[in-house]
């Protein structure tokens, strides 16, 4: 079982739209897939029709993964489940601290998972707290969508600087854009001097389009409503990275 | 998961209006398929906890229970386990019905249908399956299967309450097996054994002649399937009871008046022979595999030859048969012999007014000891004719403990017919081999066979012969342990004469 986390300390980036079609590529591709979501607004769960659960269970999910393994329900598609937010994860930090400060508290309770699943995905919030460093442990690979701007860019190092600072392998970070507006020169020159930086970003970008947007009005991946968008192939074709990286 | 049977021709549309206020139910895709149970006449198949089913005329499926073991490509021709490619439903039909054919034995339309159900937010909560059988005479039988998602057993629940509320009460159970049935499957299954229903004090004359008559109508039942070929058992079932019938008419011919037994004796005589030619190309037939096995490969284009023949001769000699069988003047000499067997008793002898139970008893152990003395006179310079004679008399004892077996403690009598099979299997094969070495001798005399089917024939009767004798020279051992005191003290402990019976 492989874990992946789709994380950024930025708000906006298309966090959420890449785990739902992350998730549901990886299920398609015959991978039993669990999308977990960690982010307490509780976006990937609202596209899926999953509701939030009602019982306040944040204090249990760093106990046990039997815990985790309660609240697991299917979505709709074959391969996928997921593990619908609750508000309480806002309070993952203090929670956390509760159950000791070790880092790999949350790896710990994803690897009792690991009979049932091939992949784990987290949908993270965006934070730089305990919770993000939990996940810096537990995961094998941490997309990091970013769109071409300044702000993103800032992020992005902030980011990088952090692993090199705490120590942790900057291997796991795979970065690709999201929300590439082709006609914005600013876009472009971003996305040039920043695949020059850093040279793990892949060749596929996924572009600006109302099909993402619309995710939220069919409460489905897009590859349900808008089978031929170059947003669904985008998504595709950075699932095929994630597989390549991870399984082969 | 949890099933439901919903009665109706418009079951879905009924769940769909009842699950309206909280869910939505919708089809996503529907089948229409013809479903046809194969088996064969005794229903071995089905008798044994499974099922052979041809879907849509094309797979044929093999089921115990629930569980699917076997599932090929078919074709409408096959009918024998010997016609089935290579693989495991080939066992699981050799072990059921043997020469049996497995032959349409029910036929009716299934329809698949899967659907989902949402909750209000369009998310979906449980799949759903149905099956609904419709069979020739009842209205479909529908089976309703409803599968949560992972996460969503309350709903699954409140669905359940939902019907419960309307009266539909879950189902358990619903195997392929019990919903055609329900559909109006007939499943008439004939004991192994016909019982008499005999009572320990019937006068012997009638309880005779009502066995008789009744093992008659057994064997034409038979006489459908014998028509329509539909496999050599029929034939074989047929012959079977008309020579049963014989046997115990013979057996208690001081029963009957002389005029009657007469007349009984030549009608059962002709209506056996009837069969006799049929079934030796049968028994020949049947036995291709052991025979081509039997001779070096150079023999096997000649036998090939020779059973070309003998199975365009067979095809001649069915048709004679069933002209004959189904001939007028037959079955009017049937009806005739039925007829004879249904009319009161003449009480004409001194016999035919004693209770049959002790006479039974007494005919056992007299046909026990004569078997015995016959067969101890045997050694291995008597001739084969002896050896035939004791076959008979060995058949003629267990015709008659098993015919009987009803008026005896449970189990008794099937623990002396276990004892008296290894003589008489021994008696069987000896004869069986001596029948088919007459039957391949006579037919090497009718002239016009090649070369190569002339030594086919030479081998195979070489062959038999040393496989008859072999058989001849256990004879003598299989008696001895037969007559064995521990054997006929079981035999006086169970038949000797009771004398509160007396």
């Amino acid at each position: 079982m492989k874990i992946v986390a789709c994380y950024s300390t930025k708000g906006g980036v298309g966090k959420t739209a890449s785990s739902v079609n992350l998730a549901y590529w990886a299920a398609r591709s015959g991978y039993k897939t669990l999308l977990i979501d960690l982010d307490p607004q509780g976006a990937s769960s609202y596209y899926f029709r999953i509701k939030p659960t009602e019982k306040n269970w944040g204090k249990r999910f760093l106990k046990a993964y039997g815990q985790v393994l309660k609240q697991i329900k299917a979505s709709d598609y074959e391969n996928l489940d997921l593990v619908p937010a609750h508000r309480s994860f806002r309070h993952f930090d203090t929670l956390l601290d509760a159950v000791g400060k070790r880092k790999n508290r949350l790896r710990q309770v994803l690897k009792g998972l690991k009979d049932e699943y091939d992949l784990v995905l987290l949908d993270c919030p965006p934070t730089f707290s305990r919770l993000a460093e939990n996940i810096f442990t537990a995961a094998d690979l941490i997309l990091v969508p970013v769109i071409p701007t300044t702000l993103s860019e800032r992020s992005f190092a902030q980011l990088n600087r952090f692993f090199k600072e705490k120590d942790y392998h900057h291997k796991k970070l795979l970065p690709f854009f999201t929300m590439v507006d082709i006609r914005k020169n600013l876009h472009r020159e971003t996305a040039l001097s920043m695949r020059k930086r850093y040279k793990r970003f892949p060749k596929y970008a996924i572009p600006y389009s109302t099909d993402v947007e619309k995710m939220g009005v069919y409460r489905a991946p897009i590859d349900i409503f808008a089978r031929r968008s170059q947003a669904n192939s985008s998504y595709r074709a950075i699932w095929k990275v994630v597989e390549t990286t991870l399984f082969h | 998961m949890k099933s439901w049977k919903i009665a109706g021709e418009t079951h879905l549309a009924t769940l769909t209006e009842l699950l309206s206020a909280d869910f939505q139910f919708s089809i996503e895709h529907s089948d229409q398929l013809q479903l046809t149970v194969l088996d064969d006449f005794d229903w071995h198949i089905w008798r044994s906890g499974c099922l052979l089913v041809r879907r849509a005329e094309r797979q044929l499926q093999f089921y115990r229970g629930r569980d699917l073991l076997a599932e090929l490509e078919t074709s409408p021709n096959w009918r024998f386990w010997w016609q089935l490619p290579k693989g495991e439903l080939v066992g699981l039909v050799q072990q059921r019905l043997g020469v049996r054919a497995f032959v349409p034995r029910y036929r009716c339309q299934l329809v698949t249908t899967a659907g989902v159900i949402r909750n209000d937010d369009e998310k979906i909560v449980a799949r759903l399956q149905s099956r609904s059988f419709f069979g020739a005479e009842n209205g479909p039988v529908n089976s309703v299967e409803i599968v949560p998602l992972r996460g969503y057993q309350k709903d699954l629940q409140h669905i359940s309450r939902i019907l419960g509320s309307a009266g539909i009460r879950p189902a358990t159970g619903d195997d392929l097996r019990s919903l055609l049935l329900e559909s109006g499957m007939p499943v008439s299954v004939l004991p192994a054994k016909p019982t008499f229903e005999l009572a320990a004090q019937e006068l012997a004359e009638s309880a005779v002649l009502r066995m008789a008559a009744l093992l008659v109508e057994l064997a034409r039942q038979q006489e459908a399937g014998l028509l329509a070929d539909i496999d050599s058992e029929f034939t074989h079932q047929y012959r079977i009871n008309i020579r049963k019938a014989r046997s115990l008419l013979s057996l208690f011919k001081k029963c009957l008046s002389a005029e009657r037994w007469q007349r009984l004796k030549v009608a059962l005589k002709e209506i056996g022979s009837a069969t006799n030619l049929l079934r030796d190309l049968d028994v020949f037939l049947l036995a291709h595999d052991d025979y081509v096995n039997m001779l070096p490969e150079d023999f096997t284009p000649g036998l090939k030859q020779l059973f070309d023949r003998i199975k365009r001769r067979r095809v001649q000699v069915l048709k004679q048969t069933v002209t004959r069988i189904s001939s007028d003047a037959y079955q009017a000499r049937t009806a005739e012999l039925l007829d004879l067997l249904r009319a009161p008793a003449d009480l004409a002898t001194r016999q035919a007014g004693l209770p049959i139970k002790p006479l039974v008893s007494k005919k056992v152990l007299s046909q026990y000891r004569q078997l015995c003395r016959d067969g101890l006179a045997i050694d291995s310079r008597t001739a084969d004719e002896a050896v035939h004679a004791l076959r008979i008399e060995s058949k003629k004892l267990r015709y008659l403990l098993e015919l009987f077996a009803e008026l005896y403690p449970k189990g008794q009598i099937k623990q002396l017919v276990a004892l008296l099979k290894g003589l008489q299997d021994n008696l069987g094969r000896f004869n069986d081999f001596s029948v088919q070495a007459e039957f391949l001798r006579e037919y090497a005399q009718r002239g016009r066979l090649s070369t190569a089917q002339q030594a086919g024939i030479s081998g195979l009767v070489a062959v038999l012969f040393n496989r008859q004798r072999k058989e001849r020279s256990q004879v003598e051992a299989n008696i001895a342990t037969f007559a064995a005191a521990a054997v006929a003290g079981r035999f006086q402990q169970l038949f000797a004469a009771d004398p509160q019976e007396k």
